[in-house]
């Protein structure tokens, strides 16, 4: 725990204005952010993962407002700002963003080189054209793009998918970032692809020694990528820790129902584990835990009260009164149980 | 960093206990800690409204209070134009007024006998300007009808079925070169003038220009899934229009009709200020505002285009509001 | 079960697709044949672009087949067909689709969208169609009060449901699942599956499930196949496909199965797979039986080579 901390969230409220009927989008939501580190926040739609993550980038919608907490990014905090000109200062020289569609962030006018070098010239305007340049093909090189020489002269409809997505990574990589946030790069990718693009994440992260939030849906993503996994639902991080703790020694009802529900772990001929219902509607306000009326485990206290942090070890936190030393010791379904066992799909030799 | 975080975590237990006795006083510690079973056939009904597309448009519509008052109006406008000819002590629109001694009431300013004045014949005013507006409305209500009945059917087909696609867009091309200025002055050269030869004229090229919007539409619809799932379960495509695709169309559809009222008005005003509109016989906001405008330099005589001009005003900018709110309210986005 | 005795419920011959003409025809399905037997789920798994879905739709009749045969039930049902074997195919073959929030119209009550297909099959009095509706919203775990509201009420994983008794209700022996669950949330897609599952051993339903990727082919399905560029590469029962995929492109496609544990998937190496290894120019490829129910795209040296591997395990 001697690692350095780059973000703190601290109690983080945000809130949507929808023409006049206010939706609570984060409920007092705590992270902690090491240097270094990738930290994957993994939930359903609708949970608040990405509207979270874009409160650290001021990218969210205008009628979005961050009601409560503080989020202290070197010495600042960003849940004050307000202004444009405030996150001009933060947005892509200091936290840097790929989002799930690569053409939201690319312009389709402009060959990549151009907007890669860009990006460059305004990070260091010292720089002569002919450096800027080198540099650009040098990071095209870095996130795995062939024929740099050639491909800098293409527009971003040249490219597939993947390839764009890598163009993205290495435009965001250009502005030299302290923290990357990636907000589901690889949802829209086939499998095949979705591996090498994380693959080239994890190597900008070691090579420019950046610190990676991970936004995803998807548990086989997260186990890929982090070191340390938050699960978030309805707005808020209901269990945290490193992705061990998570995978083989999960504590929420919510991070076992994930987990369990995961086709790759069923067997045919065999009912998979699944969840009932529907996440709770953010507009009306939750009452105990917001979990509580699709968790089997439930007890009677999550409907009357919210459960606080129960810390099972120094890294690993879950928002359960299951943890509770008066509640009764429930067993997680067998499938989790046996992740640790899990074999690799694909026999090593063939 | 951590202890800061059990410190919080302390913090929060400590209250919440107290919280917790406070608020469930009655109940023994011991029964919270108990597993609560939920009902899971519970857990399907979800939050459950009583939406219905055209309740809640209206519902947005009504909160536009501006719009909501022009229909008023509006509304109001048309069913006086009915009713004036029925009250008493009015005058025929098309009667030359003699005074008693035989003699024309030639430019009566406004006052108690012809409360919006006679014109340069004697005809009176008041009586002519309603008569005008039911006549206006009424090409503009037909224009806008039949634009979209024939609009909607051929954008329909045009949109639908891929093999008549080429010809619909010729004949796009074709009339969409052609000025409607230009079409309207022949049609009204070339045939007896009057209320049909008007709606006639203004409906031949307007009708593709719904058509195409239609078509546009269509477009972007049809191949949407949900039409693929009733072919699938073996819907005709008649039904496959209007079930699933003409409902998605009736906001815009509507707006259009809204906007092409004021429109088809504005082109009889057009049509007869260049001679070839309505014969004088048959007042129209058009012919009123094109005796007015001759008048338009005598400020004793500016009466005579005032009153018109107003109602046209009044009917055209009242459209356009009602229009635009009604489209925004047809926006499943703003149903809240 | 041998694999003879099975009945053959659809059989598709050298299936052809392909869309516009001219310099610009784009072939998307390149000869493709293939069996589903009578109460299996038969897997067709490949990436955006292979036609998978392509081949899904034209099974639907809703792309016409520029080459080859569909014969269902021993009877040709693509390209000119009389009505009475049309209205039974409407009948027997369904198909439930991949977007929830796409595949229902919004304008409609869920009672017109699940007897949509019943009414234009026959003349029903109010009663029955609502007796038949409710069955079928019954059958998929909805309420049926649920059939007088509109579709955007309800979540992601319902409105899949209701996709599900609009294909149900019209008593179908044959359901086309195209990618039923990837639009859907994490936490929802072991519900779809299930039910899909349990209406299978309930009603002896015969599925054709399409899907981008492996990972929920082991729950789901007998046999897999796996289309790539509008061909298939490989052909085999699940269990044989996970344990020794023979094809390369079969082979980076079960490499990249995202498997929930760190362990693996830090040590994970994703295979690449290159067209570019094959070299066909002079030994064209052909679709091959290797071992019983086992078919793979090779041309000779690669059979040879693929019959090594099977031997040597």
């Amino acid at each position: 725990m001697d690692k350095k901390l780059i973000l703190q969230a601290k109690d983080v409220v945000v809130k949507f204005d929808l023409r006049g009927r206010v939706l609570t989008a984060i409920r007092g939501a705590c992270l902690d952010v090491y240097e270094g580190e990738t930290l994957a926040i993994v939930g359903e739609s609708g949970s608040g993962k990405s509207v979270f993550s874009k409160t650290f980038n001021g990218l969210n919608d205008k009628n979005c407002f961050v009601e409560k907490g503080e989020i202290l990014y070197k010495g600042r905090d960003l849940a004050k700002f307000r202004k444009e000109k405030d996150w001009m200062q933060i947005r892509g020289k200091e936290i840097s963003m790929v989002l799930q569609e690569p053409m939201t962030s690319l312009n389709p006018l402009k060959t990549i080189g151009d907007q890669i070098c860009e990006a460059v010239t305004t990070r260091s305007p010292r720089l002569s054209k002919r450096e800027a340049r080198q540099e650009t093909l040098q990071y095209l090189a870095d996130v795995g793009i062939p024929d740099v020489e050639r491909r800098y002269k293409q527009y971003p409809h040249e490219f597939s998918g993947g390839m764009r997505q890598r163009v993205v990574i290495a435009t965001a990589i250009a502005c030299k970032p302290q923290i990357l946030i990636c907000d589901e790069p690889t949802t829209a990718l086939d499998v095949t692809i979705q591996a090498q693009i994380l693959d080239v994440i994890r190597r900008m992260k070691e090579k420019y020694n950046l610190t990676v939030i991970f936004i995803t849906h998807d548990l086989g993503v997260v186990a890929n990528v982090a070191d340390r996994v938050a699960v978030m639902y309805a707005g808020d991080i209901v269990e945290i820790g490193t992705a061990e703790e998570i995978f083989y020694d999960p504590r929420h009802p919510y991070t076992w129902a994930l987990l369990s529900s995961m086709p790759q772990l069923g067997e045919r001929g065999e009912e998979l584990f699944s969840i009932k219902g529907t996440p709770p509607n953010l507009f009306k306000e939750i009452i105990g835990d917001a979990f509580a009326p699709r968790n089997p485990y439930a007890l009677k206290i999550d409907y009357v009260q919210e459960p606080p942090y129960f810390e099972v070890s120094k890294t690993h936190r879950a928002k359960t009164w299951l943890l509770d030393p008066r509640a009764p010791k429930v067993e997680p379904p067998s499938v989790i149980r046996g992740l640790r066992n899990l074999q690799p799909v694909l026999p090593g030799d063939m | 960093m951590w202890s800061v975080k059990n410190k919080m975590a302390e913090k929060l237990e400590g209250s919440v206990e107290a919280h917790v006795k406070q608020q469930t006083g009655q109940m023994p510690e011991a029964d919270l800690f108990v597993l609560a079973g939920g009902d899971r056939e519970d857990q399907e009904r979800t939050g459950y409204s009583n939406y219905s597309y055209w309740h809640s448009t209206l519902q947005a519509f009504g909160k536009n209070r501006v719009a909501v008052f022009l229909v008023f109006v509006i509304a109001g406008i048309l069913l006086f134009t009915f009713i004036q000819p029925l009250l008493p002590g009015q005058y025929d629109p098309n009667m030359v007024n003699n005074d008693p001694s035989g003699m024309q009431y030639r430019n009566v300013p406004p006052g108690s006998q012809f409360w919006f004045g006679t014109n340069s014949i004697g005809q009176d005013l008041w009586a002519r300007i309603w008569a005008g507006t039911r006549n206006s409305l009424f090409i503009g209500f037909a224009v806008a009808g039949i634009e979209a009945f024939v609009g909607i059917v051929a954008g329909v087909l045009w949109g639908y079925v891929r093999k008549l696609d080429a010809l619909f867009t010729e004949i796009y091309n074709v009339l969409d070169n052609i000025p409607q200025t230009i079409v309207l002055i022949l049609i009204s050269y070339i045939l007896k003038p009057g209320v049909k030869t008007l709606i006639f004229a203004m409906c031949l090229t307007g009708w593709i220009q719904m058509a195409r919007f239609i078509r546009n539409q269509v477009l972007m619809l049809r191949d949407r899934e949900y039409n693929l799932a009733s072919r699938c379960v073996g819907t005709p495509t008649r039904k496959v229009v209007v079930r699933n695709l003409l409902p998605y169309l009736v906001s815009v559809i509507m707006l259009r009709m809204a906007l092409s009222i004021p429109g088809a008005i504005g082109s009889e005003v057009f049509v007869t200020y260049i001679g070839l509109g309505l014969p004088l016989n048959i007042p129209s906001l058009g012919n009123l505002i094109n005796e007015g405008r001759a008048l338009m330099m005598s400020a004793t005589l500016r009466y005579q285009l005032l009153f018109p001009t107003i109602i046209v005003s009044v009917v055209t900018i009242s459209f356009y509001i009602i229009g635009n709110a009604f489209s925004d309210a047809a926006d499943p986005k703003n149903h809240v | 079960m041998k694999i003879e005795e099975k009945e053959v419920l659809l059989d598709v011959q050298d299936l052809e697709v392909s869309f516009g003409s001219g310099r610009k025809k784009f072939q998307a399905v390149k000869g493709v044949s293939f069996q589903i037997y009578k109460g299996e789920t038969f897997g067709l798994v490949g990436e955006s672009g292979s036609g998978k879905t392509t081949i899904g739709r034209t099974i639907m009749r809703i792309y016409p087949a520029s080459g080859g045969r569909i014969v269902y039930k021993g009877e040709q049902i693509n390209g000119r067909i009389p009505p009475r074997l049309d209205k039974q195919i409407t009948r027997q073959i369904q198909m439930i689709f991949q977007d929830p929030t796409a595949s229902l119209n919004e304008r409609a009550k869920v009672d017109y969208i699940v007897s949509e297909g019943l009414m234009n099959m026959e003349k029903l009095t109010r009663m029955e169609r609502r007796e038949r509706v409710e069955k079928a919203l019954l059958a998929v775990g909805l309420l049926p009060e649920f059939a007088s509201r509109f579709p955007h009420e309800f979540s992601g994983g319902q409105r899949q449901r209701i996709g599900i008794a609009r294909a149900l209700v019209m008593g179908p022996e044959f359901v086309i699942a195209d990618e039923p669950i990837s639009a859907l949330d994490v936490s929802i897609r072991a519900q779809v599956l299930n039910l899909l599952a349990k209406l299978q051993k309930e009603r002896g339903l015969t599925y054709l499930f399409i899907a981008h990727d492996l990972s929920v082919m082991q729950v789901i399905s007998d046999r897999i196949a796996v289309i790539e560029h509008g061909r298939l590469v490989e052909l085999a029962p699940t269990k044989t496909l996970f344990s020794h995929p023979l094809h390369p492109y079969t082979r980076a496609l079960l490499s990249a199965v995202p498997i929930p544990s760190p362990a693996i998937e830090r040590r994970k190496q994703v295979l690449v797979y290159e067209e570019s290894i094959h070299d066909y120019a002079v030994d064209k490829p052909r679709w091959i039986q290797i071992e019983e129910g086992h078919f793979v795209l090779a041309n000779g040296r690669e059979e040879e080579a693929y019959r090594k591997l099977l031997d040597a395990r």
